[in-house]
C-alpha cells in the first residue's frame, strides 16, 4: 500500500506538473493579449480610414518644396534619431510615423495604451522613455499635479498658433502649460434608427422604459455611466453629494436588468453589426459604426452629455523633449492634422485642419449626426476628476457588485 | 576542521538543488505577497500608486461600507431560515442515498447540516456588503463549475479510460487538450460569438421558429465559460488516477454482492479519489480568479473578485482597497482549501 502511495504521488506530480506547463502557457498568452479585450474595436477603427489614405501623400509632398526643411522639423542639430511616443491604441494613422521619418529623419515608435490609468501608471513608474504621450483632460490634470509632466516650450511649436482658443485653457490645464490639444470628440448615445420609431431625444431611452431591452449598452466607465445617471435626474456629471449618488445608484441598478453590458470595447461592431441597436457611444465611435451601418445616428441627449479632450504631453523625465516638441508640432501641422482626424473621426482643434478635411470625412459627421453645433455645446460637460471625486469609484463598486 | 561528513555533504547538495527554486518562489511570491498585504495598510494616491502613509481605511472600507450594511437583524432571520431550509431539503435524499449504500444515516445528517451552514454564510455574506457578495458570489459559481466540471469530466474520463487501443486513448486525450493550443481570449470571443443575440445559436433558435433568447451577458454565460475553460484540467488528472485504479477491485465487490451505486461509491470513487481532489482544486482556483470569463460572457453585469481588483488598481485609483481584497481573496482561497481538501488529502496534491 505505501509503495502504491509513493509511486501513484510522483505520477500524480507529474500530471500536476504536465497541466501545469499548460496552465502557465495559457496564462503567459492571456497576460500579452490581456489587451485585445479592450481594444477590440481595432479591426473597425483601421477600417475606417481606408478612403483618406490615397490622399495622403498628396498634400504631404508639395509641403518640403514650400517650406525650408526646419520649419516642420525643427533644428537638425537638436533633433534626436529616434523617439518613443505613447499613445492611445488605434488613434494615429502609422503613416504620419513614416512621413516624419522620411522627412525629418527621426524614427518614432509607437507603444499603445487602452486606458488612461494604463499610462499614467507607466509614467509614474519612471524612467518609462516615452518623451511624448497622448492621454485625457482629467488623466493630464493628475499626471500634471504629481509633477510626472515637464512643461512645454511653446516656441518650439510654433503651430499652436493653428489651435482653436475653445479648445485651450481647459479647466484640466489653464494656461496650457503642460499640454497641447490632440483631438477632441463628446460622449452621447448612439442607435440605429431602424430600431426607433421616433428617434430618442433623451437618456431616458436607457434610465426610463428602455424600448430595447437587452440590445443597449452602456459604457464601461464610471464616470460616464454614473454621470449620465445624475444628469438624468437633474444633477451635475461632476456631482459629488452622496444622496445624488444614491438615486443615481438606485436609476442604474434598476436600468442595468435592460443593459446588455457595461462595453467600452466591443460596442463599435456590435452596433455595426446590430448585436446592440443602441449604446452610450464617444462621439468618433459613433461614427466608425456609422461607416458600416449608415442607419446610426448619434445625439447628446437632453440632458446633456461629456466633451473631452486628449492631449499631447511631455513627461518629466523624457529622454528628448525637444524632438518631442519637434514631433508635436509636425501633428499639428494642416495636412498632419487632417490625416489625424480623417483617421479617428474625431473633432480636431487644429483650425486649419478643416479645410483640408474630404468629403468622406464629413459625410460621416453629417450623416451620423456628430456635427458639433453651438447649440451641442451648451449642453456639453467637461469631466472633472480630483479626490473629491473618490465617491464615483464607490458608486461604480457598488453597481459592478450588484450580481 | 575535519573534512565533511557524508550527512552534511548530503544537506549542502540538498541546500544547493532547492536554492533557485527558493530563490524564484521568494521572489515572485513571497515578495509580492508580503508587498500586498503592506499596500492594503497605506493611503490611497490619485491616478494610482499610493502614498507612504500608514491606515487602516482600505479595510475599514471592506468591513463597514457598501450599501447593504443596513443589512440587520431581518438578514440574520433569512439566513437562519435559509440554513434550516438548505439542509432539510438536502437530508430526504442524502438519508435515503445514505440507506440505499448502507451506510450511517448519521453522515448523511452531518453532511446535511454543513450544507444548511454553508447557505446561511452565503446569505449573510451576499447581503452584508458589496464586497462579501462578490466573493461569495465568485466561491459559489466555482463550487457550481466544479460540480458540473466533475459530472462531465467523469464519464468521458472512464470512456476514454475504456478504450482498448493507447492510439485511440492517446487521440481522445490530445482532443480533450487541442483547445489549449488556442489562446484562451480567441476561445471566449468565440463563445461570446456564438450566444450572442445576433450569433449562430440565436440563428438556429429561430429558424426552429421560436423566439430569440439572450444568452450573451448572462450569469448561464458565465457558468458556461468557466466549465469551459476548466473542463480539461478536470479530464487529465481523472484519467491518470482512472489508468491507476486496480479494476480488478471493483470486480470484487461485484463477484461479493455489492449493487453498482454501491460500488461506485465505497470502491471506484475512493480508488480514484487523488484524481478527484487536484482535478476539483484546480477547477475550483482556476475559476475563482476568472477575470476573462465574466468580462466577456458576463458583459461586466455579473463579476467575479477579479473584477473587483481591476476596477480597484485601475479605474478607482484605490490599490489600497485593491491589496486589501487581494489579501482577504488569498485569505479564503487558502482557508477554504485548506479545510475542504487541505487537512485530508492535501497530500495527494503533492
Amino acid at each position: 500500500m505505501y509503495m502504491f502511495t509513493k509511486r501513484s504521488a510522483l505520477l500524480r506530480l507529474l500530471a500536476v506538473l504536465a497541466v501545469g506547463a499548460v496552465l502557465a502557457a495559457g496564462c503567459g498568452e492571456d497576460d500579452e493579449e490581456a489587451a485585445p479585450p479592450t481594444t477590440a474595436a481595432a479591426p473597425e477603427v483601421t477600417a475606417a480610414p481606408a478612403e483618406p489614405e490615397p490622399e495622403a501623400p498628396e498634400p504631404e509632398q508639395p509641403a518640403p518644396a514650400d517650406e525650408p526643411a526646419t520649419g516642420r522639423c525643427g533644428d537638425p542639430s537638436r533633433l534626436g534619431d529616434s523617439i518613443n511616443f505613447l499613445n492611445w491604441a488605434d488613434y494615429i494613422d502609422e503613416a504620419i510615423l513614416e512621413m516624419f521619418e522620411a522627412e525629418c529623419g527621426v524614427s518614432v515608435t509607437l507603444d499603445t495604451h487602452v486606458a488612461n490609468e494604463e499610462a499614467i501608471a507607466k509614467v509614474d513608474a519612471g524612467n518609462s522613455g516615452y518623451s511624448l504621450v497622448i492621454v485625457t483632460d482629467y488623466a493630464i490634470g493628475i499626471m500634471a499635479d504629481q509633477g510626472l509632466l515637464a512643461e512645454l516650450d511653446l516656441s518650439e511649436v510654433p503651430n499652436a498658433a493653428n489651435l482653436d482658443p475653445n479648445q485651450m485653457d481647459a479647466y484640466y490645464d489653464p494656461g496650457n502649460v503642460y499640454s497641447l490639444p490632440y483631438q477632441y470628440s463628446t460622449t452621447g448615445y448612439a442607435f440605429d434608427t431602424t430600431a426607433f420609431d421616433t428617434p430618442p431625444t433623451s437618456w431616458s431611452a436607457i434610465y426610463d422604459q428602455n424600448p430595447l431591452c437587452g440590445q443597449s449598452s452602456l459604457l464601461e466607465d464610471q464616470r460616464e455611466v454614473i454621470g449620465s445617471a445624475l444628469a438624468y435626474l437633474g444633477y451635475d456629471w461632476n456631482e459629488t453629494d452622496p444622496a445624488a449618488h444614491e438615486a443615481a445608484l438606485d436609476l442604474i441598478l434598476e436600468a442595468r436588468d435592460c443593459v446588455s453590458g457595461f462595453d467600452s470595447a466591443n460596442y463599435i461592431g456590435n452596433l455595426a453589426s446590430g448585436e446592440v441597436l443602441a449604446a452610450m457611444s464617444w462621439g468618433f465611435a459613433a461614427g466608425i459604426a456609422y461607416l458600416d451601418n449608415p442607419n446610426i445616428r448619434y445625439i447628446i441627449p437632453d440632458e446633456g452629455g461629456i466633451i473631452w479632450q486628449d492631449g499631447m504631453v511631455v513627461p518629466a523625465d523624457a529622454p528628448d523633449p525637444y524632438t518631442a516638441h519637434v514631433f508635436m508640432n509636425y501633428m499639428l501641422e494642416p495636412d498632419i492634422g487632417a490625416l489625424i482626424t480623417e483617421f479617428t473621426i474625431g473633432y480636431t482643434p487644429n483650425l486649419t485642419v478643416p479645410p483640408l478635411l474630404s468629403d468622406g470625412y464629413f459625410d460621416v459627421v453629417e450623416g451620423s449626426g456628430l456635427v458639433l453645433t453651438d447649440e451641442i455645446r451648451e449642453r456639453l460637460t467637461w469631466q472633472v476628476r480630483d479626490e473629491s471625486h473618490a465617491i464615483f469609484a464607490e458608486t461604480w463598486s457598488e453597481v459592478l457588485s450588484a450580481g | 576542521m575535519a573534512p565533511a561528513t557524508s550527512a552534511q555533504r548530503r544537506r549542502r547538495r540538498v541546500a544547493a538543488l532547492l536554492a533557485p527554486g527558493t530563490t524564484w518562489i521568494t521572489l515572485t511570491y513571497v515578495v509580492p505577497g508580503a508587498l500586498i498585504v503592506v499596500y492594503s495598510l497605506l493611503t490611497p494616491k490619485l491616478g494610482g500608486g499610493v502614498i507612504w502613509e500608514l491606515t487602516g481605511d482600505a479595510w475599514a472600507e471592506i468591513v463597514s461600507k457598501g450599501r447593504r450594511s443596513d443589512a440587520g437583524w431581518a438578514t440574520l432571520g433569512s439566513a437562519a431560515i435559509r440554513a434550516v431550509a438548505a439542509a432539510a431539503l438536502a437530508t430526504l435524499p442524502l438519508a435515503a442515498a445514505a440507506r440505499y449504500l448502507r451506510r450511517s444515516v448519521r453522515g448523511a445528517l452531518v453532511v446535511a447540516a454543513a450544507v444548511g451552514v454553508l447557505a446561511g454564510v452565503n446569505h449573510l455574506a451576499g447581503a452584508y456588503n458589496n464586497y462579501t457578495a462578490v466573493f461569495a458570489r465568485s466561491v459559489v459559481w466555482s463550487v457550481w463549475a466544479t460540480v458540473l466540471c466533475i459530472g462531465l469530466a467523469l464519464p468521458l474520463a472512464v470512456f476514454i479510460s475504456s478504450r482498448r487501443s493507447r492510439i485511440t486513448k492517446n487521440a481522445l486525450l490530445v482532443a480533450v487538450m487541442i483547445p489549449f493550443w488556442t489562446s484562451m481570449l480567441v476561445r471566449t470571443f468565440a463563445i461570446r460569438f456564438v450566444l450572442s443575440n445576433t450569433g449562430p445559436l440565436n440563428n438556429a433558435i429561430e429558424s426552429l421558429g421560436l423566439e430569440r433568447q439572450v444568452f450573451l451577458n448572462t450569469r448561464f454565460a458565465v457558468l458556461l465559460g468557466l466549465v469551459y475553460t476548466a473542463l480539461p484540467f478536470m479530464v487529465l488528472p481523472l484519467y491518470a488516477a482512472i489508468e491507476r485504479s486496480d479494476r480488478v477491485q471493483m470486480e470484487a465487490a461485484r463477484d461479493l454482492g455489492a449493487r453498482p451505486p454501491q460500488v461506485f461509491v465505497d470502491v471506484f470513487v475512493p480508488l480514484i479519489r487523488p484524481g478527484l481532489t487536484v482535478g476539483s482544486v484546480m477547477v475550483f482556483v482556476l475559476s475563482v480568479s476568472q477575470y476573462l470569463v465574466p468580462t466577456l460572457l458576463g458583459g461586466g453585469k455579473t463579476n467575479m473578485i477579479a473584477n473587483l481588483l481591476d476596477l480597484q488598481f485601475g479605474e478607482a485609483f484605490n490599490w489600497p482597497l485593491g491589496a486589501a481584497l487581494a489579501t482577504l481573496f488569498s485569505l479564503v482561497t487558502i482557508l477554504s482549501l485548506y479545510f475542504v481538501v487541505g487537512r485530508r488529502d492535501g497530500a495527494d496534491l503533492l
